[in-house]
């Protein structure tokens, strides 16, 4: 999406969602797509087939937008991964796949519908998110929606950036994050900015966005709508995740980094995380199929002591201290930085400590102002 | 509704045996059918048809060859009255089918044959393939398409060895030449190790960009390759382990560092000592078994003198001691 914005092929809405005023806004924005009510399990079933039948039902199904009402929970805590140190982050599903086509993306084999769905009951997410913010009162919460989906993807017609950053400006105490690969920002630059609102930008070297994240922007301009909404007054935030081996990935890094302490005042920087690869071993059969050209899968994989595949200890670290440790070097020692699901021993060799549990890396986060 | 008429005593050179087209089945032996009709005479005759240069065998290939061994020169036959190929096909498939399961190279030859006569892709994912016991998937068609593409060699090797489709698919993907490499190295082996290999042939080729013969001509794989010492089955897992080790060097460079500080320390072999899974933890385990207190002592002095060396600390440096090395 470097230039044009994604809209769907088509918009399926399920009965019961018709009469919620975001589904009345999102088919507004989407006038003159086709768009098919849905009505019984039958019908959804019967659509859901056609998908599955295409070639590639992963992508067939991003050319479709489904609007329903979250029965579930909106809010839960972030799945982390067992055995490694997580951060107590929260996330709020409200919408889940992505219209971005990254190879190494775990949605391919994680969500049970092929189609992008977004939940349009808000009222309940408010109420949800009332009674969650109420018990968790005294504690420093980060909160995102870009687990599951991308946060600004579909902000052109969903406009959900505002609602979401209405309900928090009420809530100085939480930070919540929207974090995309987008350069979707005009909803964002339009509001006010709030010292407890982050816009967050998932980075990767321009090599690995060409080539492994298909539809996605090129990373400089990435940088370039970080600096845009940096300026405009927001904390920003940045993700290196996944960093990925691949041929020059030492300059590569290097070239991101660089960019990123010239082109976003660091001052402005919330956090910048640091994940490497990762993923459950069954989705490697579907990378492959999926993504052929690939070389991403070549690496030295181990089995961690969560099962999913990772790099082997010492080529994680030296991703690791290439990256953290160029932006201490280049962007100083106060930026917060944290390592995604990673264990005791990599913080200790790459950050210095040891966190005592995901409460400590939290704390580590809590607003430096 | 098909028209068959007959049975018809022909000669058995009017049948074009060159013309393969209907044929789906990939027999063995013939031997025993032979000596059945030497005895009892053909009980049931094939089944031709007529196509412009003579009779072509739509099914009864393994009848029409112990026929020609034994000398006959005449047979009777039925005639099919089908002058379109699909048609006729269809009538082989469901003849064979009826009576007996496909082997793979046969699922392979039929489901490509189904599409070289034109029939629809969605036709032989829904109607052909659940008749064939295949999983009805675009995967399963075009694994299959591959395997019927396969060069004869390899052909004979899948169908002697009888080598599961697990194993077949991962062949496919390799070129005719580099197959003429793989085949003999992987037949001693056990599936699991068999699928080992090539999967790790396959992924250091991708991520080399070179081809798997390329890899196996490397000095240190022909150096086994070569060997008249070992037998074909310990050249295999030599191979196996070589392989590992160019797809997994880093891994493997601190397994053998690990083994030989061992060495160095000359490590008792009665105590046990593993590092943590892939090296993760950075935690050793030691186990040790003991008969009685006598023993009990001597393991724990053998670990106390242990405890004493200077080496010891080496088990936990292998990227140290590694990166000294290579400088």
């Amino acid at each position: 999406m470097p230039e044009s914005p994604f809209y769907p092929e088509k918009v399926l809405i399920e009965a019961k969602s018709l009469d919620y005023p975001l589904t009345q806004r999102i088919l507004n924005n989407l006038s003159g797509i086709p768009r098919v009510v849905i009505r019984g399990k039958r019908e959804k079933q019967a659509a859901i087939g056609k998908i599955l039948g295409a070639k590639d039902p992963l992508q067939e199904g991003k050319k479709h937008l489904f609007l329903a009402v979250q029965k579930g929970k909106f809010v839960k805590p972030c799945p982390c991964t067992p055995h490694y140190i997580g951060c107590r982050y929260f996330i709020i599903n409200l919408n889940l796949q992505c219209p971005l086509d990254c190879a190494y993306c775990i949605l391919q084999n994680y969500l049970a519908e092929p189609w992008i769905t977004v939940f349009v009951n808000l009222e309940d997410l408010w109420q949800e998110l009332d009674g969650f913010l109420e018990k968790n009162k005294n504690r420093f919460l980060r909160i995102g929606t870009g687990e599951l989906g991308d946060s600004l993807a579909l902000d052109h017609f969903t406009l959900l950036s505002r609602d979401l950053i209405y309900y928090f400006r009420k809530r100085p105490d939480v930070f919540l994050e929207l974090k995309t690969k987008t350069i979707n920002i005009r909803n964002i630059l339009a509001l006010e900015p709030q010292d407890n609102i982050v816009i967050s930008w998932s980075l990767n070297t321009e090599k690995m966005a060409r080539a492994e994240e298909k539809g996605s922007p090129p990373v400089r301009a990435r940088l370039e709508a970080a600096r845009c909404v940096a300026e405009r007054g927001y904390p920003v935030g940045f993700h290196f995740d996944p960093l990925i081996r691949h041929a020059g990935w030492r300059k590569g890094y290097a070239g991101v980094v660089r960019d990123l302490v010239a082109m976003v005042p660091t001052s402005r920087i919330a956090w910048i995380s640091l994940g490497s690869l990762r993923f459950p071993p069954h989705l490697k059969k579907t990378i492959l199929a999926r993504f052929p050209g690939t070389k991403t899968m070549y690496e030295e994989f181990i089995a961690g002591q969560d099962g999913k595949l990772r790099y082997f200890k010492p080529l994680r670290m030296e991703l690791f201290q290439h990256v953290a440790g160029l932006l201490r070097k280049w962007g100083g020692k106060h930026i917060p930085l944290y390592l995604c699901m990673e264990s005791a021993e990599i913080w200790r060799d790459v950050m210095g400590w040891i966190p005592k549990g995901k409460r400590h890396v939290e704390k580590a986060l809590s607003p430096r102002t | 509704m098909v028209k068959i008429s007959g049975p018809v005593k022909i000669s058995l050179n009017e049948i074009r045996l060159k013309d393969t087209r209907f044929q789906v089945s990939d027999f063995d032996s013939w031997e025993k059918l032979a000596l059945s009709i030497r005895t009892i005479g053909l009980l049931q005759p094939p089944l031709v048809t007529k196509r412009r240069k003579g009779f072509v065998l739509v099914s009864g290939w393994k009848r029409v060859q112990a026929c020609r061994k034994i000398g006959l020169s005449s047979i009777p036959i039925y005639v099919l009255d089908e002058p379109d190929d699909l048609k006729a096909f269809l009538i082989a498939v469901f003849d064979n089918a009826a009576v007996r399961e496909f082997r793979l190279l046969e699922k392979a030859q039929i489901i490509s044959k189904l599409g070289r006569f034109g029939m629809e892709k969605s036709r032989i994912l829904k109607e052909m393939m659940p008749l064939l016991q295949v999983p009805p998937t675009d995967f399963y068609l075009e694994s299959y398409i591959k395997i019927a593409a396969l060069e004869p060699e390899a052909k004979r090797v899948i169908k002697e060895k009888s080598l599961p489709f697990s194993v077949v698919c991962m062949l496919v993907e390799f070129r005719p030449k580099d197959l003429k490499a793989i085949l003999p190295i992987l037949l001693p082996l056990g599936q699991n190790k068999q699928k080992e290999i090539l999967e790790d042939l396959r992924e250091i080729s991708k991520k080399k960009d070179v081809s798997a013969r390329k890899i196996l001509g490397a000095s240190e794989i022909l150096q086994i390759l070569r060997a008249e010492k070992w037998p074909a089955i310990q050249k295999s897992e030599r191979l196996r382990t070589a392989l590992r080790k160019m797809r997994h060097p880093r891994l493997s460079a601190w397994q053998d560092h690990f083994n030989r500080s061992l060495e160095e320390l000359c490590w008792p072999k009665e105590v046990k000592i593993e590092p943590s899974s892939f090296f993760e933890d950075e935690w050793l385990s030691v186990t040790f078994r003991f008969k009685n207190e006598r023993e009990f002592k001597a393991r724990l002095d053998k670990l106390q003198e242990m405890a004493r060396k200077e080496g010891l600390k080496n088990l936990w440096d292998a990227e140290g001691r590694l990166k000294k090395n290579r400088a």
